[in-house]
């Protein structure tokens, strides 16, 4: 008995509410809610399973970016390591050409991008080097020293 | 004494004198001659010593600028197939063999046709940056991608680069070619057998050798044959550097002089060097093939270092006559040809019994002969030349003999050739239509770095390049970029927001009224923006696109890369703008890298013919949209796939791989357009006639399949499915652009700004069935 109550009680709520439902955006207005009763979220109608919206799982798809499989991480790790060494020698056109190979295996490494800033500040070309660093910053973790380093540079570049 | 006898007495008697006379007349004339001769001779010698030393002296050669592909890089993870990597291989010039021995080699052993482990050793390369020696590794490869990649030792190795393939020149217009070769690159196997076969006592003569003429008269008469020949080799440099091959006594004489001169000034080293690299050796189509390098890569698809006996015999034996010798040609005769010198090695003690043996018995061992052009990709080395002339003079690049190191992957050209000719073939034949064309753009995503470029359906054919001259209207490959203008908006727009697409009529500045109908010539009321686009619907389209306005559109087609003219008229938000595929190209890669704009290129570095690093063109990033705006529109170009004009897509694709494209119509059909990308690849396809006419084929229909042919064999990513900071996804409902919830009838599970999320709930309704939408399939 409580549940057909409940029932007839939900189809009239529904049946009252369908004239107001849905309201087309004026074509140069921001969005407007298609009636003045508050329309509740669908958790709030149904009497004996409360819906929880269910949200897909974070999206990591076996064939899919952004984390490159981890042995291309060796790979880019090793051409990372290889334009740090040629840096640190002062070829900073050489770590440029390296970071690059890097880059085109794995264009979500934040630290290609740390190189090629660091690089390109050495060369003088403050333009580029806030890009790969804004860029760095997009794709590290917040809250890591590579992302402070990264913001590091390029607050350092935009002053 | 009278006067006559005192007269008679003085005379000579008259016999014996006039004789002396004649005599020391004749002598005299003989002086004068020799000395006008020595004095003709001398002026003369004097004349050529200069032609000489000026032309040896000289840059001696035009060297054609070498235009190389990218190297392929493996690691572990890279997407590949058996079949690729042999495709690759092959293009190299490796062989394949039991067991690796030496450089250039491969050997294969297959678990199946899907995983396949290749023992390799590379040649080593001269790149930009250093030198790659040879290495010895192996690579397995199992279910489209490198599976492991280890040293000798069975230590995983980080990465390999191969060396790249050459893939044309840029030639002198005399389009002589050769591969410079110094001396102490000469395997030692081929000096000898040059000096054995043409000229055994080269180190000791002055340039002209009588006795070698007469020796090789004898022994020529006695075997019956001409096996050996007259000339030294410094004559025949001389005849084929700074003479003619006409033979004929006044062209003998200054070849002797000047043979002798070239003595006089330059080593035997120096000759030979120059000789080995002048000598003619054969023709590919119009290409004259000009020093063993050369001739080593033409012949064997090897370098000289590479090179067994019987190989060093058949080139060497080409000196005599490429023509007549030419192994593909006559390939009983060059084989004949091969044994005599091999039995000159063998007589020489240059090879030894059992090799001579072998060799004798061993087949030609030639490589394919390529097809007569110059060039293996004429729209793509178009595309270099033109970059390449903002900073090089034609004559630098065609005479300095630069290494250019460019972006195109052969892998990928070879895939989007074969792509285009099946399909095209394939449309022309089901819809009875002639003279389609076809032109294709693909670059990766990211580094805009171009692929595969074709301009024409014969992709060998170095005719119009389509894809950079061509200019037809876009049509609906515009739209996006009035969803994007949109979407930059969020605060106003997201990809829930309802659009309306109603009829709509906007009056021109002539007072006409346009009036643009959807494709079903239907209006479909309101609907959440992603569909709009999803299903190309032009009223909603315009009508956007008016409500941004027509400027602000404009602005965001100009700063995703288009640098052309836009007439800024109502027209252009469906796509009334002439474009070329390498110019949507442009304007799709920063959509596909994210809001990022890289300038598209065709070359990494220039390198001098020495080796020097002249000019790179580094990758430069300009982010130009938000990262969450891109995130959304992608998502509704992965839409477009799913479940709008693009879905026959997913008839041949894996569910699980997300793609993204737009699809594009002009009016009467007239062009048929596809650009489409992946998380790694970028491509752009059109498909229509050079004359503008009409043809039944729609985007869909027509560029679209040609696109999945081509992704359908490319090894690739899906596209990024992880929002970027500052988007999460949420439930929409379609009818009303409000937030909903999973099992509510209509509602789409869409990304969305936290910032500009809706407020509001819409009603719910149960919906019925548990039908799984296609992003519930990606993200399972």
């Amino acid at each position: 008995m409580k549940r057909i109550f409940l029932s007839a009680s939900l189809i009239f709520i529904i049946t009252q509410l369908v004239g107001c439902a849905g309201h087309v955006r004026p074509e140069a207005e921001p969005p407007i809610v298609g009636s003045s009763v508050p329309i509740p979220r669908p958790e709030d109608k149904l009497p004996e399973k409360p819906i929880e919206p269910v949200a897909p799982p974070a999206a990591t798809p076996h064939t899919q970016a952004p984390a490159a499989p981890a042995a291309s991480s060796n790979a880019t790790a090793s051409l990372v390591s290889q334009a740090r060494a040629q840096y640190q020698a002062k070829n900073y056109q050489g770590a440029v050409a390296t970071a690059e190979r890097a880059l085109r295996i794995d264009r979500r490494s934040p630290e290609v991008y740390l190189v090629l800033a660091q690089s390109y500040i050495q060369l003088a070309n403050t333009q580029l080097a806030m890009q790969f660093a804004q860029q760095g910053i997009r794709y590290s973790q917040a809250g890591t020293e590579l992302a402070k380093t990264l913001t590091q540079v390029r607050d350092s570049l935009a002053k | 004494m009278t006067k006559r006898r005192f007269l008679s007495r003085s005379k000579k008697p008259s016999g014996n004198g006039s004789f002396h006379f004649k005599w020391i007349l004749l002598l005299w004339v003989f002086l004068g001659l020799i000395v006008i001769t020595a004095l003709i001779l001398g002026i003369w010698s004097i004349y050529l010593d200069k032609v000489v030393r000026e032309k040896f002296e000289g840059k001696k050669w035009s060297l054609p600028s070498r235009v190389y592909s990218r190297p392929l890089e493996l690691y572990e993870g890279l997407p590949l197939t058996p079949v690729l990597f042999e495709k690759e291989l092959e293009a190299l010039g490796y062989r394949t063999m039991p067991t690796v021995a030496s450089s250039g080699q491969v050997s294969r052993r297959a678990a199946s046709s899907q995983e396949v482990t290749y023992e390799v050793l590379t040649r080593g390369f001269d790149f930009w940056d250093k030198r790659e020696e040879p290495q010895k590794f192996t690579v397995r490869i199992d279910e489209g991608k490198v599976a492991s990649l280890m040293d000798p030792k069975g230590v995983a190795l980080p990465l390999i680069r191969m060396e790249p393939e050459e893939i044309g020149g840029i030639y002198p217009n005399n389009i002589e070619d050769r591969v410079l070769v110094k001396l102490d690159q000469l395997p030692p196997l081929l000096g000898e057998t040059l000096l054995a076969v043409e000229d055994k006592h080269f180190l000791e003569h002055h340039g002209v050798s009588p006795e070698a003429i007469l020796r090789a008269m004898w022994v020529n008469a006695r075997e019956g044959e001409v096996v050996q020949g007259g000339s030294t080799l410094t004559q025949q440099l001389v005849k084929n550097f700074y003479l003619t091959s006409k033979q004929s006594l006044t062209r003998k004489i200054p070849e002797a002089i000047m043979s002798l001169l070239l003595e006089l000034h330059y080593t035997k080293s120096e000759i030979l060097e120059a000789y080995v690299n002048e000598v003619y050796l054969g023709r590919s189509g119009s290409r004259e093939i000009n020093g063993f390098g050369l001739a080593s890569q033409h012949y064997f698809r090897k370098p000289l270092s590479e090179l067994n006996a019987q190989e060093v015999a058949l080139l060497v034996g080409l000196v005599k006559g490429a023509s007549f010798y030419n192994p593909w040609r006559n390939s009983e005769r060059a084989k004949a040809r091969r044994n005599v010198v091999l039995g000159v090695m063998h007589s020489e003690n240059l090879i030894d019994d059992n090799q001579f043996k072998t060799a004798q018995a061993s087949p030609l061992g030639l490589a394919a002969e390529t097809e007569a052009s110059l060039i293996n990709y004429p729209a793509f080395v178009d595309l270099v030349k033109r970059q390449l002339k903002q900073d090089y003079q034609d004559d630098d690049l065609r005479k300095e003999g630069l290494r250019i190191f460019t972006t195109i992957a052969p892998m990928v050209q070879r895939l989007a050739e074969k792509a285009v000719a099946t399909r095209i073939a394939q449309l022309e034949k089901q819809y009875k239509i002639k003279d389609l064309q076809v032109s294709m753009v693909v670059t990766s995503v990211g580094s805009g770095e171009i692929l595969a470029l074709i301009g024409d359906k014969n992709p060998r054919f170095p005719g119009l390049n389509r894809a950079l001259d061509a200019h037809r209207q876009i049509g609906s490959l515009m739209k996006p970029f009035v969803y994007l203008t949109a979407l930059d908006q969020p605060q106003t727009y997201n990809l829930g927001t309802l659009v309306s697409d109603d009829p709509v009529s906007i009056k021109g500045g002539d007072g006409k009224l346009w009036e643009p109908k959807n494709a079903d010539n239907l209006s479909h009321g309101n609907m959440p923006l992603y569909l709009a686009l999803a299903n190309s619907e032009n009223q909603a389209t315009v009508r956007l696109g008016m409500q941004l306005t027509v400027k602000a559109v404009a602005k965001t087609v100009k700063a995703a890369g288009y640098d052309g003219e836009l007439q800024q008229v109502p027209s252009m938000l469906i796509g009334a703008v002439d474009m070329s595929p390498i110019e949507v190209t442009n304007m799709y890669h920063t959509i596909a890298a994210e809001g990022v704009h890289t300038s598209l290129h065709a070359i990494r570095e220039v390198l001098n013919a020495e080796g020097q690093p002249l000019k790179r063109y580094p990758i430069e990033l300009d982010q130009r949209f938000s990262p969450q705006s891109t995130f959304e529109l992608q998502h509704a170009l992965q839409a477009v796939l799913r479940e709008g004009t693009g879905r026959s897509v997913y008839n041949s694709f894996p569910q699980s791989l997300p793609l993204a494209g737009k699809t594009g119509t002009t009016n009467d059909q007239r062009d048929s357009w596809f650009a489409g990308f992946s998380g790694e690849h970028l491509a752009v396809v059109w498909v229509g006639k050079d004359d503008n006419s009409k043809t039944p084929l729609s985007g869909a229909s027509g560029a679209l399949q040609v696109w999945a042919d081509l992704m359908r064999q490319l090894p690739t990513q899906g596209v990024n499915q992880q929002a970027p900071e500052g988007v999460s996804y949420d439930w929409i409902d379609t009818a009303t652009g409000l937030l909903s919830a999973e099992q509510c009838e209509g509602a789409m599970w869409l990304p969305l700004h936290n910032d500009y999320k809706p407020k509001e709930s819409a009603e719910c309704k149960i919906k019925t069935g548990s039908e799984e939408h296609w992003w519930q399939k990606i993200f399972r």
